[in-house]
């Protein structure tokens, strides 16, 4: 009896196991058994991203909702709000009046005009330059497409982000840096990335801004990645020497490959299009360096996926931090592998900043490494269709000022007797061979008398000939020939 | 007139045939890189991802068949009344429909194997997807009429080629605006 029950725990056990997705946890627990790390120490990003995501698990951009007494309630304005005290909480000053950038926007989900939130904080130095530091804190809790909500309360997208920006700034709080830094959590971004574009909009000096490091889905997946361009850029090859140089758990990005390629069955499709589908991309458009910190598996089998072998958290309900930790097989694992994903991500910013060369690194490197013209659509175009509009320019002069020095071929009309060589006026044989005959006489005199007059003459095809005379009825014809150059 | 040119044989025929097939499938090679982006991101639009690939390939490469037809009637129309093309001794063009249109196919078939094979490029040089799916196809037209107006050189005298050229000049415009 006891040898039964023992085999049915065993066998729920597994089943448990199976369906909490143990599989998906695997390589997730594969980075968190790695090698020696040097971490930076003091930080705290799981009690953080709990202490977020569990106080505001609705966050969605636009969503006000009527709460008894205390009349209507912006669940995304109390969630940046939140963020804003933290940060004031460490010392840092509002880079403006307000430590919240209001802006308005049109939401595409609810056709309205809505009011957002940026918090941005600074910290600074005595140089003009900057780097931005930046997460998206709003999630799509609230958003449904076809009836179907989309999400969870955004522990991947992008709480863990919002927990990394802020443990960056406890780090940092107390460095001297020859450079400012300022923090921004972007509001409004899962409904079109409109935080981002109203920071950059508020932005003078744009060429000041040594580099923009975007905290969006970086932890949870299989490894950490850090994303700049598709092109190799000078800033990504710097901040993967620190990372190796401090066994961070930062993988390499795979070996390029062209967005056609991977196929959509995981659901995510290429990894330069994840990579791009964040706050960074806009500064990137900008032509600003970026360090885009995502954590997914840019080489699973099935395409890229969060985990390998599933893409299901994503703009889902799995999105939620209870889902997370089932996943990863219980609340230490996961504490253990999202702290140290996160924390590989400040070690690097932390230890990049304090690198002497760095500030000339990010003056020198160029965003898209320097190969901006090929990714702007504009410029390809105008070099491909420069190229046909200058070619049919050529071949129309050439053909205008060839035409004159070159002999046109004799044009024949051909009749029932033979052909007429429109030019002299001959009538000939199928040989081309003058014919002297009587009857044909006057067929040639009667077409060619139409030809004198008319410029032209028809062809036996033409639907002018259903007389069978061959000859041009129609002197109109002329003007709508647009093939024929005689 | 040399729209009546219609000298053919069975042999002709055949290869024309053939060559007409192979053009269209010549055209499923060409267009696999930008279709598979396309595919991507059209994703499910016509039910799943399969069938949105097969419809994707399929409007691409048969559009783009159907507009290399049209410009290599329309063309050899314009050619072959030209006063300035090459004649043989009966005043008609040197070539017959059946002949021209065998000419442009090969050319093209030949343009869009290389061009197909250079999209394998595109798969592993970073930042030229813009290049590979807007500047490619114009390279390629242009390839085309080169090869076009070789093949049909070829056949000519010497002193038929500046008249050659400038019965073609036109319907290399025709080319340049409809081989995609």
């Amino acid at each position: 009896m006891k040898k039964r029950v023992f085999i049915f725990l065993v066998i729920i056990l597994s089943l448990t196991m199976i369906l909490s997705g143990c599989t998906s946890n695997k390589s997730a627990l594969e980075v968190a058994q790695g090698e020696t790390t040097n971490f930076v120490q003091g930080t705290k990003p799981f009690e953080t991203l709990t202490e977020f995501v569990k106080s505001y698990p609705n966050r969605t951009a636009g969503y006000v909702e009527l709460n008894g007494e205390n009349g209507y309630v912006d669940y995304s304005y109390n969630a940046v709000n939140w963020i804003s005290e933290q940060l004031l909480e460490m010392g840092y000053s509002p880079s403006y009046e307000e430590p919240l950038q209001e802006f308005y926007y049109s939401n595409p989900f609810t056709n309205k005009n809505e009011k957002g939130y940026n918090a941005i904080f600074k910290k600074e130095s005595a140089s003009d330059k900057k780097v931005v530091i930046g997460a998206h804190y709003d999630n799509v809790a609230s958003l449904a497409v076809d009836g179907k909500i989309l999400g969870g309360d955004g522990t991947y997208s992008s709480g863990v982000g919002i927990a990394t920006l802020i443990e960056t700034a406890r780090v940092l709080k107390d460095k001297n840096l020859p450079f400012d830094v300022e923090f921004v959590a972007f509001g409004a971004s899962e409904v079109g990335g409109f935080g981002s574009m109203k920071y950059l909009e508020s932005q003078n000096k744009k060429e000041n801004i040594l580099l923009m490091i975007d905290f969006d889905r970086n932890a949870i997946g299989d490894y950490v990645y850090m994303y700049s361009s598709e092109a190799k850029t000078k800033h990504n090859n710097f901040f993967y020497d620190i990372a190796k140089q401090n066994q961070l758990y930062i993988k390499e990005l795979p070996k390029y490959m062209s967005p056609a390629l991977i196929a959509t069955s995981a659901g995510n499709g290429i990894y330069v299009n994840e990579a791009m589908y964040a706050e960074s991309d806009l500064f990137l458009k900008e032509g600003i360096n970026i360090i885009n910190f995502i954590s997914m598996n840019f080489s699973a089998k099935g395409g890229v996926c969060e985990n390998e072998g599933s893409a299901d958290i994503l703009y889902t309900v799995n999105d939620n931090l209870d889902n997370v930790i089932l996943r990863c097989g219980g609340d230490s694992v996961a504490q253990e592998v999202i702290s140290r994903q996160i924390n590989s991500a400040i070690s690097t910013v932390v230890y990049a900043f304090e690198n002497e060369n760095f500030v000339n690194v990010m003056q020198e490197s160029k965003a898209n490494g320097g190969k901006d013209w090929m990714l702007n659509v504009a410029t390809v175009s105008y070099i491909a269709y420069g190229i046909l509009g200058g070619l049919i320019l050529i071949l129309f002069v050439l053909y205008f000022s060839l035409r004159k020095k070159t002999k046109q071929h004799d044009v024949y009309i051909n009749t029932m007797y033979g052909r007429v060589n429109a030019k002299t006026g001959q009538f000939v044989n199928q040989n081309n061979e003058p014919i002297n005959d009587d009857k044909v006489a006057s067929e040639f005199e009667k077409i060619f008398k139409d030809f004198q007059e008319t410029g032209r003459v028809n062809n036996h095809n033409s639907n002018d000939n259903k007389d069978g005379d061959n000859i041009n009825n129609n002197t109109n014809d002329k003007d709508k020939d647009i093939f024929g150059d005689y | 007139m040399s729209v009546l040119n219609e000298k053919t044989n069975d042999k002709t025929r055949i290869i024309l045939y053939v060559f007409r097939t192979v053009l269209l499938l010549s055209f499923f090679y060409k267009i696999w890189f930008m279709a598979e982006m396309q595919s991507n991101a059209f994703v499910n639009s016509f039910g799943n991802i399969m069938l949105t690939k097969i419809m994707v390939y399929i409007i691409n490469a048969v559009t783009a068949w159907l507009m290399c037809w049209f410009a290599t009637h329309l063309t050899y129309i314009m050619i072959s009344r030209s006063q300035y093309c090459p004649i043989n001794n009966n005043g008609d063009f040197i070539l017959s429909k059946n002949d021209y249109h065998i000419i442009v196919y090969f050319a093209i078939i030949i343009s869009n194997i290389i061009a197909g094979s250079l999209n394998f490029v595109a798969y592993t040089v970073p930042v030229s997807i813009l290049l590979f799916v807007l500047l490619m196809p114009v390279l390629m037209a242009i390839l085309s009429i080169v090869l076009i107006f070789t093949l049909i050189a070829i056949k000519c005298d010497k002193k038929d080629i500046k008249g050659l050229f400038v019965s073609m000049a036109m319907p290399c415009v025709i080319f340049l605006l409809l081989l995609r």
